[in-house]
Formats: structure tokens, sequence, C-alpha cells
């Protein structure tokens, strides 16, 4: 690079005298062997390649060739009249800058203008895009049949769900589509004072937006009143609430004390009423497919691994008084010498060296007690989290998907049927809220220790110093990250097709084996992929303008 | 306002027993401890509550499954079945394997493959990843722009579809093996069945010529120490490096002379009537079959003409003596045919109907198989020269390809996605890196007056590196992990293996515990390296 | 005014150290230090890097532990009680080098966060004192800004108007003026003064001459975990006792 950063500077210098085409080729082509090399073998490739290609594209590559040499003649014209426009300025800078540039433009111009080509040919101009004409004999040679996007736009969108819940997928949509719109409008700066009341009511509704979609798109079971579950629920509300006004992270106040207890059971009522009434009666879940199965996978494993991470990452990152010493130590002889009297029988029962060598196994007590000691410091919350999360991290994701499915009747008594998308988010969430545990823990670790021994001095407890000063400087400090994480959410999803489920990249299999659409794989996968190309590329922008608008890494 | 204890005296009195009891009950480290115990009660009792009807299951499915050969239940007999008859084959495969193996065989095949597919996937991704990094940087336009979007494609796309695409759209669609395409001229081959592939073969003489390269190697460490040593004394610098590249190369060379004089174990059967005493007197036979006064004059004959005086060549399938001996024919300008035979009998059949002039195997092969021949006496075996490593090269035989090695399209599909994807990610941080070494830097290195190469060997290189290998190593252990998507196109890797496995036996917790096994072993030794690294690096810092 | 002093002390002696010990592993920072302090005393520690200085006084508010001796602090030992812990950390505020005011907050939030969480204090009232602390450090009109927007003797200020708004009756200096440009160190140096004519206890690192002459009643110098030499001021600068203190004396004074 910086070769020709220094050659730029001496090729001004020079043509400021005129041209000196001694240094030129000194500069370009002469400079060392290696150049000289270099230069001649690009210059020989480059005319193969523009020779192959003329064979095949004969317009192409004469139009190319030249605008290639168009371009080179008006540097060079620059160059002798020791004056440049802006152009031919921009020309010599980014694409003629050097021999070596030149030949490169012109080769990767090519190949660029032969891949558009074939794409060109192969998307267009040999495609069909009627819908109703996409059977075998129908498809073009060479060329797409768009017409099964359209063909199978219900599958793509819903899959295999049935006509009579589209309203209801619909309302979802609309719902979403609509707090969005809400939040936005209330979110701009000439509002967002006066709409205080509004603001909180559009918060709590995002809260509750989970619990909302499930009732559209699973809906509910009409159930007898479980009054003993409502008061539970309020009981244990009331439990945190009073957690946390003790540690004196929220103030306390009737009104927020009676608001949080009744939340439980006043939820419970409606929906309850709501199963009564039987206006939105549940949905086979397994019927879901398509592009809603993607965007539910992907939107629950979002929203639940979130505050899983946080926990994990916390757990991780805490420094509670370890179990000392003289406490892990005595236990784990105690249970090591108290395992080896087991192992006499085993050593006289088995059956091959590796038998006989789990024979031992009470070893592996001494090993986890070092490891407690040593690595955790006898602190076995941070132990507990770091053990899972590693364990998690070092297996891939597909593993977590086939366990949950193959294991999940293991959970439940024999005969329970489960649909499968349910075991499938349990096992994604607890993937991804490994990695997300790890991103926040990075986040905490950027805090520099002042801020801990600040918010110490200042007699925070540490429930306190979380809530009020280290979370909210680590988690602005990982927005991108976490933002990074969303769109690998978004994009993984598409490996539940692997484990069976007809998501948005599953639902092909269906597709591609109806006679109507046979075969039709390949434009089927450009477009899902345009699709995620699409959600991808949005998250990503608005993580960058999220990033700019919070002032990340100005402190 | 807070009223302090207004206790006179700055001495604490003693306190009361209960309140001593009390004050232990606040102390950090009885919370601490009695909180990790509350900790410990919650998860147990959490895994209780979940896992009750686990347990039961379990332990039902247990006692259907931990079964001994001799039909009792045990606990260890939970792997007894792995000894069982798989029933099923595997397409590709790197030890044989039938359906008659035991399934922990089938498990080992899975399991080579997946490291085939890591370890060629994290060598070719490095090479792309570093190629497209540094073309972000690029001062031509078109070449950072065509990076950044690559890159932007890969990461925006799932790397499923990805694999899809190029499995279906790609593999799938690619013309017959007889019309495979052949990019820029090289002898690589993309066709339906796949990628044909240049390899290397190893003849027996191999083994010495390795010997003179770690020989090289240890001769380049000891050298450096040499020089280094010397350096400090005198106050001289040499090149440690060039030195003892070209040391090394010397002694390569000379390895490679040596083994092939040293080495004998190739050879030649042939008839006595031919009269082929060496490998040279093969090109009089051609002339005197010819009629031709020399070999140059093959031009003049049509392609039929040359194909029935070529010379016939007995050869066992896929041997390295294949390779060795058609590429002294080549040299020497003999046309050839080659007919293969799986068995050595085969051949020796083939070489008695006098289909072939000559069989060309190892000499203990000939020697064994000569003993077999009706007129044994009739029959020489001439040596011939080996070279300790020769290239096999596919070429196009009628409908076939024979030479090289063949990639099967599941793997080539799923190689060239995980390198097309991760090399993107791997440009992201090689990019980065470079650029995390500021300007600053290159600019003291110069004011230093070190050269270019110098500057980037010594002070540009190692500061980037060190930003790119320890998030390197994750793209590597995350490319390892994705290998098990090569499912998705039935690719036979370790979790595909398990996953027949399953189905068949039913031992699905069993299989579980393998495959978790086997990946953490695999992240265990990434991330042993990558605390190594990161150990090293310190030690650098201070 | 109440904000205008400290609260009041019942006891002699507000501050008593005896004999405390630390180690950083094998490293023993902390050799036995004993110190006694009465309600409004000024004390400058001075001492070369390493001596310990700033261990010692971060031992007083727990942001260090100790591992022998004890420490009593208005009446209230600090052990591994969390009951202590929490009561002295209320009465002793600490400013540090660095300031570690919270970046993510206004000046405004990062003084009056703590007097609303810890003390329980009402949020009006809790601003309330923020401004009238801000006013007395002598910057109001910057209470809305955020922390990187303040130069750093601002941003001292404010870590001072922060700790003070707890209310503490012990304040704690860890080298105040150390990190700040040579022009900005008077403005905080000022507001110190005005502390320590204020009757607040006072124990502060700092190699400031011109502070300590002036308002320190005791100059402690400390070396290798140890307190070498206790003097008044006048006699510390002019005729040290030990040789140890002569020498560093001659060191920070020929610079």
């Amino acid at each position: 690079m910086t070769t020709h950063i220094e050659s730029t500077t001496q090729q001004e210098t020079s043509s400021s005298r005129g041209f000196n085409w001694q240094l030129f080729l000194q500069d370009n082509i002469t400079g060392s062997w290696y150049q000289a090399i270099l230069v001649l073998a690009l210059a020989i490739i480059t005319a193969n390649y523009a020779v192959g290609q003329y064979e095949t594209y004969p317009v192409m590559t004469i139009i190319i060739v030249a605008a290639w040499l168009v371009g080179i003649v008006m540097v060079m014209i620059g160059e002798g009249r020791r004056h440049h426009t802006n152009f031919s300025r921009w020309l010599k800078e980014n694409l003629l800058s050097s021999v070596s540039n030149i030949l490169l433009t012109l080769l990767v111009g090519l190949l660029i203008a032969s891949a558009f080509i074939g794409a060109l040919q192969w998307g267009i101009l040999n495609a069909t895009f009627d819908p109703a004409a996409t059977a075998p004999e129908l498809q073009p040679e060479d060329g797409a049949t768009w017409g099964v996007i359209v063909g199978a736009r219900k599958l793509l969108a819903t899959g295999v769900l049935g006509p009579e819940y589209s309203w209801r997928v619909w309302t979802a949509l609309f719902f979403i589509l609509g707090m969005w719109l809400l939040t936005y409008i209330s979110s701009r700066p000439v509002l967002k004072d006066k709409l205080r009341v509004v603001r909180n009511v559009i918060n709590g509704l995002w809260l509750l937006s989970p619990v909302i979609l499930y009732i559209f798109l699973a809906g509910v079971a009409n159930a007898p009143y479980n009054f003993t579950g409502a008061l539970t629920g309020g009981a244990v509300l009331l439990a945190i609430y009073a957690l946390l006004w003790w540690q004196k992270v929220i103030p306390f106040r009737w009104t927020g004390l009676i608001a949080t207890v009744a939340t439980w059971p006043v939820l419970y009522t409606i929906w309850w009423a709501i199963g009564n009434s039987e206006t939105f009666t549940p949905i086979n879940v397994d019927e879901w497919g398509g592009l809603l199965l993607t965007l539910i996978i992907a939107s629950s494993v979002i929203v639940l691994s979130l505050p899983l991470g946080m926990v994990l990452a916390l757990a991780r990152q805490s420094d509670v008084f370890g179990i000392p010493a003289w406490i892990i130590w005595p236990a784990g002889i105690g249970a090591t010498i108290w395992g080896f009297t087991s192992t006499p029988e085993l050593l006289a029962t088995s059956r091959n060296l590796v038998e006989q060598l789990l024979s031992f196994w009470p070893i592996m007590i001494l090993a986890i007690a070092y490891l407690i000691h040593r690595m955790f410091k006898g602190n076995m919350v941070s132990g507990a989290s770091t053990m899972f999360i590693e364990l998690i991290r070092s297996v891939p994701l597909i593993t977590l998907l086939f366990m949950g499915i193959n294991m999940a009747p293991f959970f439940f008594s024999a005969g329970t049927s489960i649909a499968k998308p349910w075991p499938v988010i349990v096992g994604y969430t607890l993937f991804s809220s490994a990695y997300m545990a790890e991103t926040i823990r990075g986040g905490l670790q950027a805090i520099p220790n002042g801020q801990y021994e600040a918010s110490d001095a200042l007699g925070f407890n540490t429930l306190q110093k979380m809530r009020f000063i280290i979370l909210p400087q680590a988690l602005r400090i990982v927005i991108p990250a976490i933002v990074g994480q969303f769109i690998g959410a978004f994009k993984s999803s598409s490996l539940v097709s692997i484990v069976g489920l007809f998501d948005f990249l599953g639902i092909n299999r269906v597709i591609s084996s109806n006679p109507q659409w046979l075969g039709l794989r390949v434009e089927l996968y450009v477009f899902m992929g345009l699709v995620y190309f699409l959600g991808s590329f949005l998250m990503s922008s608005y993580s960058r303008r999220l990033e700019a608008q919070l002032g990340v890494g100005e402190r | 306002m807070t009223q302090s204890p207004a206790s006179p005296s700055a001495e604490p009195q003693t306190a009361p027993l209960w309140r001593t009891v009390l004050g232990y009950l606040f102390d950090v480290r009885v919370l601490g401890v009695l909180g990790q115990i509350g900790f410990i009660v919650v998860v147990v009792f959490g895994v209780k509550a979940i896992g009750v009807n686990f347990a039961e299951n379990a332990q039902k499915l247990g006692e259907s499954q931990f079964i001994c050969r001799d039909g009792t239940f045990s606990y260890r007999c939970a792997y007894d079945f792995m000894e069982s008859e798989s029933g099923f084959d595997i397409s590709d495969t790197m030890i044989d394997h039938t359906n008659t193996d035991p399934y922990w065989r089938s498990f080992a095949v899975g399991v080579l493959n997946t490291l085939k597919v890591g370890i060629f996937g994290v060598i070719l991704t490095v090479f792309v990843g570093t190629f497209a990094g540094i073309a972000r940087l690029s001062e031509n336009w078109l070449i950072s722009k065509l990076a950044l979007w690559y890159v932007e494609l890969m990461r925006n796309t799932p790397l499923l579809i990805q694999i899809f695409f190029i499995y279906f759209g790609v593999i799938l669609t690619a013309p017959n093996l007889d019309e495979a395409i052949q990019p820029l001229g090289l002898p690589f081959f993309l066709s339906q069945r796949g990628l044909n592939i240049p390899s290397i073969q190893f003849t027996s003489s191999a083994a010495i010529w390795l010997a003179f390269l770690v020989l090289g190697i240890i001769q380049f460490q000891v050298l450096g120490v040499i020089l280094s040593r010397r350096e400090e004394r005198t106050g001289q610098p040499s090149n440690r490096f060039s030195t003892g590249i070209i040391a090394f190369i010397i002694i390569a060379a000379l390895g490679w002379f040596v083994s092939g004089a040293v080495s004998e174990t190739q050879g030649l059967m042939v008839t006595k009537g031919s009269r082929i005493r060496e490998v040279n007197d093969i090109e009089n036979m051609m002339l005197q079959r010819t009629g031709l006064n020399h070999l140059d004059e093959l031009d003049s004959l049509t392609e039929d003409e040359i194909k029935d005086f070529a010379l016939q060549v007995c050869v066992l399938e896929d041997s390295a003596s294949e390779t060795n001996f058609t590429s002294q024919l080549r040299k020497m300008g003999i046309p050839y045919r080659v007919r293969r035979s799986d068995r050595p009998d085969q051949a020796t059949e083939r070489y008695a109907d006098e289909k072939c002039d000559v069989f060309a195997a190892t000499k203990s092969i000939l020697a064994a198989e000569r003993a077999t021949l009706e007129n044994a006496s009739g029959h020489l075996i001439i040596p011939i020269k080996e070279n300790p490593v020769v290239w096999s090269i596919p070429t196009r035989e009628g409908l076939n390809m024979v030479g090289g090695s063949r990639m099967k399209p599941e793997f080539t599909a799923l190689l060239l996605a995980l390198v097309l994807f991760y090399g993107g990610t791997l440009a992201e941080i090689v990019r980065a890196g470079i650029l995390s070494v500021s300007k600053g830097q290159s600019e003291a290195a110069r004011a230093l007056g070190l050269n270019e190469g110098q500057r980037l060997q010594l002070i540009v290189l190692p500061q980037a590196l060190r930003v790119i290998i320890p998030p390197g190593i994750g793209v590597a252990l995350s490319l390892a992990k994705d290998t098990s998507l090569g499912i998705a196109i039935g690719f036979p890797d370790m979790y595909a293996a398990s996953y027949t496995i399953m189905n068949q036996s039913g031992r699905v917790l069993q299989m579980f515990v393998m495959i978790m096994l086997v990946y953490m072993l695999i992240s265990l030794g990434f991330s042993v390296v990558l605390n190594w690294y990161n150990e090293k690096i310190k030690l650098v810092e201070r | 005014m109440e904000f205008e002093g400290p609260a009041q002390s019942f006891v002699d002696e507000i501050i008593i150290v005896e004999n405390v010990h630390k180690w950083f592993g094998e490293f023993e920072a902390l050799r036995g230090v004993d110190l006694r302090v009465k309600p409004g005393e000024v004390i400058v520690i001075i001492g070369p890097s390493g001596s310990g200085k700033s261990t010692f006084i971060r031992c007083l508010n727990r942001l260090e532990e100790h591992q022998e001796g004890r420490i009593i602090i208005d009446g209230t030992e600090l052990s591994h009680d969390i009951r202590n812990i929490q009561e002295v950390r209320r009465e002793v505020g600490m400013v540090f080098q660095q300031f570690n005011l919270f970046p993510h907050l206004t000046v405004l939030d990062n003084i009056a966060l703590a007097p609303i969480n810890v003390r329980n204090w009402t949020r009006d009232r809790a601003e309330e004192i923020a401004m009238k602390w801000l006013t007395r450090v002598g910057i109001p009109e910057q209470a809305s800004k955020f922390p990187g927007q303040l130069s750093g003797g601002q941003q001292q200020r404010v870590a001072i108007a922060r700790t003070l708004a707890m209310q503490p009756k012990i304040l704690l200096f860890d080298e105040p003026t150390s990190a700040l440009d040579p022009e900005m160190i008077s403005e905080v140096l000022d507001v110190m003064r005005d502390l320590a004519r204020s009757g607040y206890t006072i124990l502060a690192v700092t190699h400031e001459m011109g502070f300590a002459r002036e308002v320190a009643n005791r100059i402690i110098f400390m070396d290798a975990g140890k307190i070498v030499e206790e003097n008044n001021p006048e006699d510390f600068y002019n005729n040290p006792k030990e040789d140890r203190t002569k020498l560093f004396l001659s060191q920070i004074l020929h610079h």
C-alpha cells in the first residue's frame, strides 16, 4: 500500500517538471524484480482473459476495453497538460494509479461484467415470469422461472397454516407495524415531552406484545379458571417488588405496589376470558411455516436470550465471596474416599481397559474440587454460569436444536406430544443466550474499575451499582454487538429447517417437490437470500444509526 | 442527618453474645457461602423439578437400551450397541467402510470427515480471508468495492442458504464429467460429480526425503540460533531468514536426489522377448514398432495409428507407480495407454494374456506376481527411477477422469460454502487488524530507516497479527462447528453419521453424549491454542 | 445551613487505625500502620510512589480489605460485617485521581443519584442540594452537561460536589490534582482549602506543598508501607527528623 502512496507522490513531483518516462518505468515496472514479474504475469493473465471473453461476449468485451482505453487516454492527457479534470483525477487516483492497477482494473472489470451478463441472462433475458407456467416442461432451460415466487407466495409467507387463520396473522402483522409507527412518532423530539403518558402506554404494550402476539398466533384454549395460579403469580410479583424495594432499586409507592401485584391476576383473568369466549381458538403450532415461523422463532429467541444472557453474564462476573478452601478440600477429599469404596467391586467386574480406568472415577471429584478452588476461587455462581456458557458455546447450534426435538419427550410424562417449534425455541434460546452472555460480559469488562470504586465509595449496594451505574454503560457499549447477535439469530433461524421445520428456508422442500413447481430450487434460494439480505442489512444500518445517536465511544 | 452511634469511647465495647452471632450472619464471607449454598439448592431443586420426568423416562429408556451382550441390564453396557453391525453405507469415506462394519467405525468415518472439512476449510479460509481483507483496503476502487460487496453478501445471508445454493445451483447444475469445466486451463475439473483436483502421491522413498526435510527444519532453527549469537557478538547484521531458507532448499534438493537414488522399490515387469533391459530401451522398441527414425516424427502419424502403437501399461488402481512411470514416459515422449486393475492378480492376468507390454508396480508386488506366472524365467523385473513424491494430475479418459483425487459434490459444496462464508468473516478481521496498526507505527519504522520488507516483517505484521489471531481462532472454531451443516446436503460428517446411528439403533442419549464430547474436545483444543497465544502476547507486552 | 459543614461527630477520635497490615498476594503493601485522627483535623499524606499511601486511604472505606489490625471509623469498626461497611461508606466520602464521574449521567444526576438511592431523599430535595453544592464549587451553570463535556478541573470539582452531597464526616482525597493540567490545579485546591476550613475531617494524599503548609494540621510521610514521620507542616518541611524524609524532600524540591 505504502509503496503506492510513495510512488504517486513521486509521480506528482515528476509531472510538475514534465513527464519523466524513466521515472515512470522505474516506479511501475522496473523498480524491483518481483514488481516486474508481477506486472508481466498480470498482463499475460489479463490479455488471456480478455481474449477468452471476446470469444463468448464480443460486444461487451469491446465496450469495456474501449472504455478502459478512453480512461487511460484521459489520464494521459491530464498528465501531459499537467492539469486534471475532476473526472480524470478520480480515474487516476482510484482506477489507474499504476501499471498494475490499470491491468487489474481491466481484469476485474471484465470479470464483473461477465458475471453480470450471466446473471442478467439467467435472471431476466431467458427467464419466465408467468406464475401459471411453472411446470417442469415449461421451465426455460438456461433461465429462471420466477413465477414460482408469486405462485407459492402463501406457502412462503405462512406455510401450511389454514386459510381460516390468515386474518389473525394479518392482525398480528398490523399490530406490530402499528406499534413501530406509534413508537417512532412518539419519540420525535417535538412530541417527546408532551406525550409522556402515551409513551408509557406504548412501553407497556411493548412489554405485553409477546403475550398479545401469542394470543393472535397460537390462540388460547378454553380452560377452567385457576385461582391458585392467579394468586401464586401475584405473590411472586409481590416478592420481586419487595426484594427490589428492600435493595433500594425502586422506591416504595402504594400505587406501584398495587399495580405490580395486581398485574398477574388481571392479565390472567383477561387471558381466561379470551379463552372462554373462543375468539382465538388454539392453532396447531406445527402448522406454522414460511416467513411467519422464521420471524416467530427469531424474535422469540431474540427477546428471551437478552435477559437470560444478562443474568448469565452477571453471574459469571459475580464476585461473591467464594467457598473457602478449608471447606472445599475436606468435603472433596471426603467424597473421594467415599467414592473409592466402590472401586474394588467395579475393578473386579470390569470387562476392558476403559472400564478399568473408569473404576477410578472418584479422582474426578478431586479434579472438580481443584477446578472450583483454583479457577473459580470457590465461587459456585460464577463457576456454574461459566461451565454452562462454555459447554453451550462448544457445540454447534444444530446439536441443540436436535437435542431439543429428540430430548423434549423425556421431559414430559409418557404420551404427551409436544409441538416442534417449542423445543426448538428453547434449544435455540439456550444457545443464543450463552453467546449473548459473552457479549454483555465484554461490555461489563469494558467498564473501568473506577466506576465500580466510585459507586462503592458512594455507598451503593450491589444491585443498585449494577442497575444505575454499570449496566446502563455496559449495554450501551455492546449495542452494536447485540444487534449483530440479533442478525445472527435471524439468519441462523434457517437452521431449524434441518430439524424438519418448514420455516422460510424449509418450506422450499414443500414447494420444489410440488408437481406444479417441480425442481425449482435455485430461484427460491435466490429469493430467500435476498429477503434475508434485506432483513439483515436493514437491521445493521439501524444499528449504525442507533450507535451514532447514542454516541457510543464518546465518553 | 445520620447520627453516629453515640458511644463516648472510641473503643467499641465487648458486645453481648447474641450480637456477636448476629454479626457473623452479616459477615460478607458467611453471606457469600450461604448465598452459594442457597444457589446450589435452587439449582438442584430446579433441575429436579424439570428433570423428574426426565429421570423417569431416561431410566425406562435405559432399561431397554443399556443391555449387555448376554441380555442383562447394566449401565456399563450403555455403549455396547456400538459393536453391532451398522447396516448402512456411507458415500464419502476416508477409511474403508461397509454396511457390515460396527457402529463405532461409522462414527469414526464421520469424525474423520468432519476433521477433513474442518482442516481443509480452515486452511483455505485463511487464504480467502487474507486475500479479501487486503482487497478491501486496495486503492483500486473496483477491487475494494468488489471485496466490500462480497463481504456484505456473505455476512447478510444465512450460511445454510449459501450451502444449498452452491450445492443445487452450482455443483448439481454443472455439466457432466465429460464436459467438465476447466478454469483457465488449470488441471481442475468441475462437474456434477464433484471437483477433480491434482493430488500428490508418495512412493516408498518419500520417507527418506521427509527425513531430509525434517533435517532441513532442524538446521533452520540451529542456524538461526548460531547466526543470532554471532550477530550479538559481532554486531554485524546477517540475513538469518534468507540464509536458513537457502540452506533448507539445498538440503531438500539433496534429499530429493539421494532418496531417488538410494531407494529402488519401483519396478517394471517385461518379457525377455521384448528386449527391454532398462527404461531407455522402451524408446528403441517404440521406434521399431512404428518404423520411425525418431520419436519426434510421431506427429506424422494419425491419432488412431498412435493409439495402436502406444505402449500398453498395466498398473494397479490408484498406485503411485502409475504416476511415477507415466511421468517418465511423458518426458521421453512415448505414447502410452494405461490399463488399471483393482487387484495385483487381475493385472498379472492381463499381462499374461499379453494385453500389456509392461506391468508397472513396486518390486515386491512384481516379484510375488512373477512367481505365479507359468513361465517365470521368461520375464524380467527391471528397476525404474523413482521420485519420492509424484504429482497425480486428473486427465480425461473417455467418459471418465483418471488420476488426481475427486472431491464428492457434497464435500465440494460444503467446503466451498464454508470457505466463502468464513472468508468474508475473516476478511473483516484482517482488515481491522491491518487498520489497527496506526500510521505512526509505520512512520516511526521509516524514520528508523527500516526498509519496506523489514517494516512489514518487524513492525506491521506482528502488531496486526496480535489483533487478528484471537478472533481468527474464533472463526476457525465456528467453521469447525458449522461443518455439522453438511447434514443438510447429505455430507456424511460426524453429525450425519451419528444421526443415522441414532435413527437405526434408537440410542439418542448415548449418541448426543458422544457428539457433545467430540465437539467439546475440538473446542478445548482451540481454546488451548488461543490461551497459549494470549499468554505469549502478554509476555511480549512486558 | 446544614450542607455547609460536616455533621457533628460525638467521638474523640473519628479515625482509629491500629497496626494495619495489607498484603497483595506475596507483596506486603502496609506493614503496621497506626494513626489517630480527631474530628476536624486535616492530614496530608505524602510519600514516594508505591509507598502504600493510596492503599492506606482506600482501606479506610474498604475499597481495599486489610488483613490484620483494626480500623475504626466514627465508632464503627471495619470488619467483614456488611452493615458496618455500608455504615462507614455513608460517612466517608472519597475523591479519586481520575474523577470517576459516571459518564452516562448529567452532572446533576451524578450528584443526586447517591442521595436519592442511598440516603432515600426525594428527587427534589436531592437536586436542590446538588445545585447548592455545584454553586459552592463554582460551576452551577454546568448542571445539565455530561461529564465528557467538562474540563478536568471542572470534572474534579463535580466529583467533590458529588462526594459532599452525601454529607460525609470524613473526606478522603486520593491524589486529586495529579491527573490535572497545571492551570486547573488551583481551582480544585481552592475548593479543598474551603472545605478544610469548614471543619471536615480530611485525609489527602497529595504533593501540593502550598496546600499542605496552609491547611494541614499534620503531615504524614509514608515509605514502604510504614509511617516514617508525622509532624506539623512547619517542622516537616523545614527540619524533618528522619533521614528518609530529608532525602525525599530534597528529591521533590529540587525538581
